[in-house]
């Protein structure tokens, strides 16, 4: 998993912990706010609704009053009770007097009626109610020729052969409710029959005329069928516009009394408080973003410069700087890196002295092991030389040197120091050979190198198995004195170490493998008794060694492990054997 | 981190704007409802009315993926304000337009839609002989005026034997009463009886009853709305005058027999719809209209479902006005309550007429 950055981090820290509670706070007191708004609405609309209901009551109260007092005057005084109340009274359009069998006896109304007494009412449904034995009766709203409108009345028996029927006009209640008027001059007050017929509605009076109901509407569906009344209640009216409101029912005729406001006028000023809030607090989350993003920059600015320069140092300039941040921990890390810094540039220059010293070492132990390899090789043709001259010196003196003796001392004088000079030829150009890069056959380096020790390795009895073939020349570009100075040295070391142990019948073994891809393997194994393992890891660090300090410097491996990975981007390890140890030399070709 | 600010900033006028926006109005089908709705001829209106929204109420108001609005409009069977009306619902780009439920008010309303290509104007009531025939933008389920309407009447005042007939009308719905001045009374003329006075029921009761007294007549024929001829005939009763009623379909409301009493016992009508119909569509539609009314429903709240579930049908194929009539009439024939309804070529429907009577404060089928 990639790690994520810190930049990022802080930043998404810094956003969420200043936004957050800043949100869940406004959206928290937003709605509290809008909670006691509405349970202030609720509760002045609670308010007119029981004072529209006790009214609407009062009104229903008083035509029944009005029953009783015709009840107790009409059999006296007649017909001008009749004309006389129905002048008088606001609330009443038209009173009849029935008779037993549903016939008009008398009618008193404001309005000059095409009525006539003898007319037959028996078939009013207000009439059969009553004919069932009821002494009272309210009846639903029906179409009433009598006032020519929309009506209600008011039936009531009078004695046993009179009937009054006191016509309501609607308009009455219609005026009544047009006194609960919200802000903006429309009507708070609707009042709805029992069947879902409006009695009062002041905003639309024509809706009383057509005998509009409410069955439809979504007050009723969602609310009044659902026994919700003295709830709020927020629901549509006919024009789609959001209302809220309570409703009640009336005690004396079950009448549906909404109490309402149009919504959007209510919470008007509510609202603007609100957009308020929300702006100033979209304005406060914008400034506390902003000022995340300063702060993080600030911090992270001495941290990204940090991280440039430490990128530059990674890369090998010691010399860059680092400038002092603003910040006190930053200042510390910061004077303390550059205490670090100035420790890594004196360690460096130190480092590039003792490598120096080491390379000169190397020369040296260099020319001493060549100076040994010649030694080895010259010591046999020496020693011919020296035989063929103390030969003829001795058989001059006895006087038997023939002719043909002498030529063939002579010639193997001539051959051996012929085999010196190109011993030296070859020593020469290993020591002399430029230093650069060039395309060789990776088998001639080998055997080249495996020349120059192989006489070493004959003096010490050790048997120097060449598993080299010829079959795939493997063509390989290198410096060329390098490759085989790391032969040499690996082989040098068996050699030491078979020494020191005495092994029986010793070898040293070399072959070349193909094994990987793009990769050569040189494998030189020996039977020198293989390095400890507690220390196998080490043998290519500086200045590590077994032999003994007059013997070995340390640095041979080391040499030979920077030659391989550095020079020649290849790998070097080394691993035990059954008998001994094997080095790997991996080449890409 | 100034893209993400940019984008959070953006994002919130965004919201600002969806919140701001209303919903699209295309996906509302627009239904205007005109018909007197209010006053002595509202009992006709809000029948159409009840019986129309009835139907729209069972489908939530809900036709495909598109809501119904119904727009309802009184015109008071004031010419100059149906007039208005109309111009209104073309002004506000309403296509379909039910309506009008008197004949008179229907004259009045046929002119303005048929100057448009896309109107349809539909009426559940309208009988007027003057739009009979017409590939207009007009279209009824009320059967005409036509001698085939009259043929169960004729029959009935022959075997009866009424040869003087005293004509009663109301003016103000004259587009219907003519109807009853041209095929009936030919009907009446060709059978050797006739018309022997017509009067404007708008006149003083006073002046009717002495033209009446003045006349030897074997049947009073009043074309009137429900209340005004329940009041008149009480009137004629209470002076005596006790010939035989024939009271137009106009009239066969619940209202005119509780304004009538025992005074309109024994009245006649020609009717297409018989209140007391075992049909079971009929009785489905009665029991729904009691639960949602309380009260029983007249021959036009029929009408008014029967003529919103032809709408209902033909709106669920396309909602395309223009086209509305052709596809109404190329089904043709729809199940009615009593019965189908069939349209002709022009729009106009027949069905079967019989006659029925009063009797103890109900309607009841006669057979002659």
């Amino acid at each position: 998993m990639k790690p994520r950055t810190l930049k990022k981090s802080l930043l998404l820290y810094f956003i969420l912990f200043t936004t957050i509670p800043l949100i869940v706070a406004t959206s928290v007191i937003i709605f509290q706010m809008y909670q006691s708004k509405k349970e202030s609405v609720l509760y002045k609309h609670q308010q007119i609704l029981k004072i529209v209901e006790e009214e609407a009551d009062n009104i229903v109260s008083s035509i029944e009053h009005l029953g009783d007092y015709i009840k107790n005057r009409y059999p006296q005084k007649q017909h001008s009770v009749l004309t006389g109340l129905s002048q008088i009274r606001e609330d009443v359009a038209t009173i009849l007097i029935l008779d037993n069998n549903g016939i008009l006896k008398d009618f008193g109304s404001k309005k000059n009626l095409k009525i006539y007494k003898g007319y037959d009412y028996s078939n009013m449904e207000y009439f059969k109610v009553i004919k069932t034995g009821k002494d009272q009766y309210w009846s639903k709203v029906y179409f009433s020729y009598a006032s020519n409108t929309p009506s209600i009345s008011y039936v009531q028996r009078v004695d046993k052969d009179n009937i009054v029927v006191i016509v309501i006009d609607l308009s009455m209640l219609n005026n009544f409710a047009k006194k609960f008027k919200n802000r903006d001059g429309t009507s708070m007050v609707r009042i709805i029959d029992k069947n879902g017929i409006f009695l009062a509605h002041p905003d639309r009076p024509e809706y009383i005329y057509e005998r509009k109901n409410i069955l439809n509407s979504d007050i009723y569906k969602k609310y009044i069928k659902a026994n919700y009344e003295y709830k709020q209640i927020i629901f549509y009216n006919k024009d789609h516009i959001k209302s809220i409101g309570v409703y009640g029912v009336s005690n004396k005729l079950g009448w549906y009394i909404v109490v309402k406001e149009d919504y959007g006028k209510v919470f008007q000023a509510f609202n603007k408080v609100i957009l308020f809030i929300v702006l100033f607090i979209v304005l406060l989350l914008i400034i506390s973003i902003v000022t995340s993003l300063k702060l993080s920059k600030s911090i992270l600015k001495p941290i990204d410069e940090f991280n440039t320069k430490m990128d530059e140092i990674a890369h090998g300039n010691y010399v860059t700087k680092i400038e002092s941040a603003e910040y006190e921990e930053l200042e510390k890390l910061s004077s303390n890196f550059l205490i670090m810094q100035e420790k890594i540039k004196l360690r460096e220059e130190q480092n590039r002295e003792k490598d120096k010293q080491i390379f000169e070492s190397i020369k040296m132990v260099q020319m001493g092991e060549m100076i040994g390899n010649i030694a080895h090789q010259w010591r046999q043709p020496l020693s011919v030389i020296s035989t063929a001259a103390s030969g003829m010196k001795i058989e001059r003196e006895f006087g038997i040197l023939q002719d043909e003796k002498l030529y063939t001392y002579c010639d193997s004088i001539t051959t051996s120091t012929q085999y010196l000079s190109d011993t030296i030829d070859t020593f020469r150009n290993f020591i002399k050979e430029k230093k650069e890069r060039k395309e060789f056959i990776l088998q001639d380096r080998i055997n080249n190198a495996l020349e120059i020790i192989s006489s070493s390795l004959a003096n010490h009895h050790i048997k120097l198995i060449n598993n080299i073939n010829y079959d795939h020349p493997v063509k390989i570009t290198l410096v060329a004195g390098e490759l085989s100075q790391v032969i040499i040295n690996i082989i040098n070391n068996a050699k030491d170490a078979i020494m020191e142990k005495k092994i029986e019948d010793p070898y040293v073994q070399i072959s070349l493998n193909f094994d990987q891809e793009g990769m050569v393997t040189i494998v030189i194994e020996d039977n020198g008794g293989g390095i400890d393992e507690n220390i196998i890891n080490k043998i290519f660090d500086p200045y590590f060694t077994t032999k003994h300090q007059s013997q070995g410097t340390g640095l041979g491996l080391h040499m030979s492990y920077k030659i391989i990975t550095e020079s020649l981007k290849g790998s070097l390890s080394a691993k035990n054997t059954k008998d001994g140890v094997a080095f790997m030399i991996s080449l890409p070709l | 981190m100034k893209v993400f600010l940019k984008s959070f900033i953006v994002g919130l006028f965004t919201l600002a704007l969806f919140v701001g926006c209303n919903k699209d109005e295309d996906d509302t089908i627009k239904i205007g409802f005109v018909a007197g709705l209010s006053g002595k001829y509202s009992a006709l209106g809000t029948s159409i009315r009840d019986g129309f929204t009835l139907a729209f109420d069972e489908i939530n108001y809900k036709i495909g993926d598109k809501k119904v609005k119904i727009i309802q409009k009184d015109d008071k069977q004031d010419p100059k304000l149906a007039k208005k009306i109309i111009e209104e619902f073309m002004d506000k780009n309403i296509k379909l337009i039910i309506g009008n439920a008197t004949s008179s008010m229907t004259a009045i309303s046929i002119p303005i839609v048929n100057k448009y290509n896309d109107v349809l104007l539909f009426s559940a009531t309208a009988s007027g002989a003057d739009f009979t025939e017409k590939d207009d933008n007009f279209i009824r389920i009320q059967v005409d005026h036509s001698a085939k309407r009259y043929t169960a009447l004729n029959n009935y005042l022959n075997h009866k034997k009424y040869k003087n007939i005293f004509f009663i009308y109301d003016s103000k719905n004259i587009s219907y009463a003519k109807g009853y001045l041209s095929f009936f009374q030919d009907m009446v003329n060709k059978a050797g009886g006739k018309f022997i006075a017509k009067v404007d029921m708008n006149d003083s009761y006073e002046s009717i009853l002495a033209k009446l007294k003045a006349t030897e007549h074997d049947l009073i024929l009043i074309v009137g709305n429900s209340v005004d001829t329940a009041n008149m005939i009480q009137y004629l009763r209470l002076n005596n005058i006790n010939n035989k009623v024939l009271a137009s379909g106009w009239a066969k409301t619940m209202d005119f027999i509780e304004n009538g009493g025992k005074a309109v016992e024994g009245t006649i009508f020609s009717t297409g719809y018989d209140e007391n119909s075992k049909d079971k569509a009929f009785l489905e539609f009665v029991k729904k209209f009691k639960a949602k009314y309380g009260k029983q429903p007249s021959v036009f709240a029929a009408q008014g479902y029967e003529l919103a579930k032809i709408l209902i049908q033909n709106l669920r194929n396309s909602t395309d006005i223009s086209t509305l009539k052709d596809r109404i009439l190329k089904i043709g024939k729809y199940d009615g309550l009593q019965g189908d309804i069939e349209f002709d070529k022009y729009g106009d429907v027949s069905r079967k007429y019989f006659m029925m009577e009063i009797r103890d404060g109900k309607y009841v089928k006669v057979d002659y």
